[in-house]
């Protein structure tokens, strides 16, 4: 332990007395270690940090699986009847409760006010494994008709019910009824998390109600697919026989039900946390492997500075050596100095990862689940304690090992040391053609992800998004009927298209690009299929006018009309996608479809009236999906997000129209106004998060190995100066000379170069193998592979420049001095 | 052997370091002929300009005022990249720690200031072949410096000094770092060359090796102050 300190002593001594080498070293570390810390605490808030729940590895996720023939499967919503029968049969669960998004408009209140909130069934709270603060969970009971039972969370418990411990047992006012509050959540609780924090849960009695008492309610019918399943899996039963049972109820529901169930034949069962995240693994892996190759670079870079000092050390070395010093003294020495080192950059990367995960998180606006909870908490910390070691062993091994062992003779003989120091320049040179090599790979990952992004950018989304205010209210059924619903978006759109600036003005629901969507099955006139085996598509409801305020052309047929009401025949609009899938070489004009969905009664065929553009409706970098189009004044799909087409900013006269929809009706909370190009610009947020990040790490990398090559050359440079001196006294020219160190340098730039091609056409490959990794770009990319050969040399060029300019002024005086 | 045609011509030469606010005259007014065919030493005592002078001569550096006039051409004032090729074809160095170039061969050594001019390889092949001839070191064509004795390794020099056929050698102390028998042998091969035709310009304090020229300068604070003729010296000697 003494000699331990007395290492760190000297090592902080030497070092010390290299202020030029110790700044480059520690700077180059902290850039390094900074880099992982930032990325690793971002892992580990999204993907490592258990859920804030008891045994959150035991809380599960479950869905439906859809798949047809063509399709592999896919996570698809449950149907109540699914979920009940998988309720009554599966043994290998605790609890298990189904729920479903839901927004609902609390009154009674100085002002409306409305929430986003869940509708759950019995024992919700239970298997997600939080009781409420105040109050109980749901109970099964409360699933029954006409129950009218809540839970508030913690915040709106305060803020609109002044966090009175009385109000369990009261009754508030929603949607237009009264309900009673049985419980309040802790505070930060929140269950689903995938979304907004829900305000407010209500019991899923509402679903096993109808209207009208000839119609089935939600409950009942087993085609309907909307709910996401949470359960906690029973101590001892591992997750795979879990599923495996699921699996097997699933099948048998399947074959019981084939007319509903054909197409749902197994069921998707994750951990909660899989499925919260488990989408962003790949991304966040890619970042952490590049910051990785960066702190390799760095490292590196370190060893290669380690290895100068040490061929400027050798005298004092084999000094100690003489004097009986053995091996591995010397060696923990200078593996002390590289710990000195390692830490000293840890302790300044701390605050660069510091301000880095502030600046991650506000580019990512939160569209990383989880992200915003990414700090330097205790775990993170200690991983930068073990990268600080593992580095300073990873740089430090290798020049301690070269220079513990000098060849004591060679000393003797030359005095200067000249022959072991050939061996270091050429180690040193390996040392950089790595570098070379991997940033070179990293430059083309982060060219090729760049690229996709640009190329998502031009797609085209079918739609003119510019110049285009959307919101979104809720119509609660309990105040308009389907026809005052119609009435109150026919009235709206005339009074928003008389405000100034306003050109146009549609409503549509699902609006593209939210993050929502719809898809029902249909059939078509003189093909008839099995139940069962019915096509799908996107179906969309429109007032007409849509298509014409988002600009979406109209390809062939007519747009719907005011005409076009329920008592007109029933009539559809698919876009070209439909059109060419289900109508190849054939006038879709004309021909009748009969949607899966109706107001009243059994569905109606409709005739396809129009065909128009087909649009990006989730996101840009997917291929365009059949959609079809129904006029919502001949079917109620729930509330509408109105857009408009705006001559002027589309913000400014947002208050305008929130003055329009209160003055027809004051208890409407608009809780959405924005422009078609903010939701464009979501879809694009994590994309540009990877590529912004993955674009500064190759900077970095690039800067770095540039660094590195210039340290080298410049190495070379002060060990040839003689050399050179005599080869300028011989008559070679400035020119020579620079093109003579340009060309050693550029020696080691093209092994790296050739060997980084190799390396970025394998992780090239091994991207375009992940899933919406790389979009519309090939991994081979001659473009992206170009430009980054061409910048890599152009720095490399940069970088030995200023060592060759140098090595052009070395005087020939030099040559005629005898040392 | 002089064929009385002026190689050199230094008028008025004056050389002064400036290091650190100290001005060090290390040549103050130096006059010299070199005549075509001429086998010339400078003499005197460490520190009196002789390796100075030698490096003004061999255009490595510039008087600080006088003229120079070389093979008829003024060349006091020219640019480093004119003085570099002017180097490269007039003037063959030979130094007293040789000089060679670790990494390159015997070969490549000789070679090196042909690479600087433009010349075709199988000429250039030729040229190297001839001066390591010459020498008598072809044999170790392939060797690197470091595999040779220092007597071979001045050979090896004194070959790329001709290589270039330059108007004249300029040599630096070239058997200061050799014991006396490879330096007889040294100043044995310039006996011959001189012999042969080549003007030679040679610095050493050795008054044994000085006698084989024909004329030696010698030098004191930056001046000279004698010069002696082969007859006297060998007078002297
Ligand atoms: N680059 C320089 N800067 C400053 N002073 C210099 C420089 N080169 C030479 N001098 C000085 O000029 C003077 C002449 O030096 P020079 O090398 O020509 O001596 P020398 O006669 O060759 O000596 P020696 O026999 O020891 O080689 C000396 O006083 C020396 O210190
Ligand atoms: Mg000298």
């Amino acid at each position: 332990m003494h000699t331990f300190f007395q290492d760190i002593r000297f090592g902080l001594r030497t070092l010390r007395k290299a202020p030029g080498f110790t700044i480059i070293a520690v700077f180059t570390l902290a850039l390094g270690i900074g880099a992982n810390t930032a990325i690793f605490s971002i892992v580990n808030a999204v993907l490592l940090k258990p859920l804030p729940f008891p045994e959150p590895d035991r809380l599960l996720f479950m869905t439906s699986a859809f798949s047809n023939q063509k399709d592999v499967s896919r996570p698809f919503a449950i149907s109540y009847p699914d979920f009940l029968d998988w309720r009554a049969t599966a043994k290998s669960f605790s609890g298990m409760a189904a729920y479903h998004g839901d927004s609902f408009t609390l009154t009674g209140l100085p002002q409306p006010l409305h929430v986003f909130g869940v509708t759950a069934t019995g024992g919700f709270f239970t298997t997600v494994g939080q009781q409420p603060f105040l109050g109980r969970d749901f109970t099964r009971e409360e699933e029954k008709p006409g129950t009218r039972v809540v839970v508030l969370s913690h915040q709106l418990w305060e803020s609109a019910f002044h966090g009175d411990r009385g109000i369990i047992g009261r009754a508030i006012a929603m949607d237009k009824q009264s309900y009673t509050v049985i419980g309040v959540m802790p505070a930060g609780y929140v269950f689903p998390m995938e979304g907004d924090a829900p305000q407010l849960w209500r019991s899923s009695a509402t679903d096993a109600e109808t209207t009208d008492p000839k119609d089935t309610p939600m409950t009942g019918e087993r085609g309907a697919h909307f709910l996401q399943g949470v359960a906690r899996l029973k101590p001892g039963v591992a997750l795979e026989s879990a599923r495996d049972e699921l699996n097997l109820i699933t099948r048998n529901l399947a074959a019981q039900y084939p007319d509903s169930n054909k197409k749902f034949p197994s069921a998707t069962v994750t951990t909660e946390l899989e499925h919260l995240v488990g989408n962003n693994r790949t991304q966040l892996m890619i970042l952490l492997v590049s910051v990785a190759v960066v702190l390799f670079i760095a490292c590196l870079n370190v060893a290669n500075l380690l290895l100068v000092r040490a061929s400027k050390r050798n005298r004092e070395i084999a000094v100690r050596a003489a004097l009986g010093a053995r091996r591995i003294r010397v060696v923990r020495q200078m593996l002390t100095e590289s710990l000195v080192l390692g830490l000293a950059g840890a302790l300044l990367g701390i605050p660069l990862a510091f301000w880095a995960v502030r600046m991650f998180i506000s580019l990512n606006a939160a569209h990383m689940r989880r992200i915003e909870s990414a700090g330097l908490d205790g775990t993170v910390l200690a991983f930068t304690a073990g990268i600080a070691l593992l580095t300073s062993i990873l740089f430090g091994l290798v020049p301690a090992l070269r220079a513990s062992s000098p060849n004591l003779t060679e000393f003797m003989k030359e005095g200067r040391g000249t022959t072991s120091s050939a061996s270091h320049q050429r180690l040193r040179g390996v040392l950089v053609v790595a570098e070379t090599t991997l940033g070179l790979a990293l430059l083309v990952v982060a060219g090729l992800l760049l690229r996709s992004f640009h190329r998502i950018l031009s797609v085209d989304p079918g739609m003119n998004s510019h110049d285009v205010l959307t919101l979104t209210f809720d119509l609660p059924d309990k105040k308009y009927n389907e026809q005052q619903q119609i009435e109150f978006y026919t009235q709206l759109q005339h009074r928003l298209e008389n405000l100034p600036g306003v050109s146009s003005v549609g409503a549509v629901t699902p609006l593209p690009l939210s993050g929502s969507g719809a898809i029902i099955t249909f059939t078509i006139e003189g093909r008839p299929v099995p139940k069962a085996d019915e096509p799908s598509a996107d179906i969309k409801v429109t007032t007409p006018d849509y298509f014409h305020t988002l600009n979406i052309p109209l390809l062939s047929g007519r747009d719907f009309t005011e005409r076009d009401d329920g008592k007109a025949p029933g009539v559809v609009i698919v876009n070209q996608a439909f059109a060419e899938k289900f109508f190849p070489n054939e006038n879709v004009l004309g021909k009748h479809i009969t949607p899966g969905a109706s107001n009243h009664g059994k569905p109606q065929p409709r005739e396809i009236i129009g065909v128009v553009g087909n649009v990006k409706s989730r996101r840009l970098d997917v291929e365009d999906r059949p959609e079809y189009y129904i006029p919502d004044t001949q079917l109620n799909f729930g509330s509408m997000t109105v857009c408009l087409r705006t001559s002027v900013e589309p913000h400014s006269i947002a208050s305008a129209v929130r003055s329009v929809v209160s003055s027809m009706d004051p208890d409407l909370p608009i809780y959405d106004i924005k422009t078609m190009d903010e939701y464009l610009a979501a879809t694009l947020v994590t994309p540009r998060f990877q590529a912004m990040l993955l674009e500064a790490f190759a900077g970095l990398a690039l800067l770095l190995t540039a660094i590195g090559l210039y340290g080298v050359v410049s190495y070379a440079v002060a060990q040839r100066t003689h050399e050179i001196g005599v080869r300028i006294t011989l008559g070679a020219s400035r020119g020579k000379v620079i093109a003579m160190v340009l060309k050693s340098g550029f020696q080691l730039t093209a092994i790296g170069i050739a060997a980084g091609v190799v390396l970025a056409l394998i992780a090239g490959r091994f991207l375009s193998s992940l899933s919406s990794v790389l979009f519309g770009i090939k991994p081979t990319d001659g473009f992206t592979f170009g430009v980054v050969v061409a910048v890599m040399l152009l720095v490399s060029l940069l970088a030995c420049y200023i060592p060759a300019w140098r090595a052009s002024k070395v005087d020939p005086m030099i040559a005629l001095r005898y040392e | 052997m002089t064929n009385g045609q002026t190689l050199i011509n230094l008028e008025n030469v004056t050389k002064i370091f400036y290091t650190d606010e100290v001005e060090t005259h290390a040549l103050s007014g130096i006059h010299l002929d070199i005549k075509r065919g001429e086998y010339v030493s400078i003499a005197g005592p460490s520190g009196c300009g002789k390796s100075t002078l030698l490096s003004i001569i061999g255009l490595l550096d510039s008087p600080t005022d006088g003229s120079y006039v070389l093979n008829g051409r003024a060349v006091q004032g020219l640019d480093f990249s004119d003085r570099a090729r002017i180097r490269n074809q007039e003037i063959g160095f030979i130094f007293q720690s040789f000089n060679l170039i670790g990494d390159l061969t015997v070969y490549e050594n000789v070679e090196l200031p042909l690479t600087y001019r433009s010349m075709s390889s199988p000429e250039r092949k030729k040229r190297v072949q001839e001066s390591l001839e010459k020498v008598g070191m072809a044999h170790r064509m392939r060797h690197y410096p470091s595999q040779l004795s220092g007597g071979q390794q001045q050979r090896v020099a004194v070959a790329r000094a001709l290589g270039g056929s330059p108007s004249i050698l300029l040599a630096d102390e070239p058997t200061g770092n050799l014991d006396s028998r490879n330096g007889e042998a040294v100043m044995e091969l310039l006996q011959q060359l001189h012999r042969e035709g080549a003007t030679i310009c040679m610095v050493t304090h050795d008054a044994r090796f000085a006698k084989h020229a024909e004329r030696t300068i010698h030098l004191f604070d930056g001046k000279v102050v004698e010069e002696t003729e082969a007859a006297r010296q060998a007078e002297m000697a």
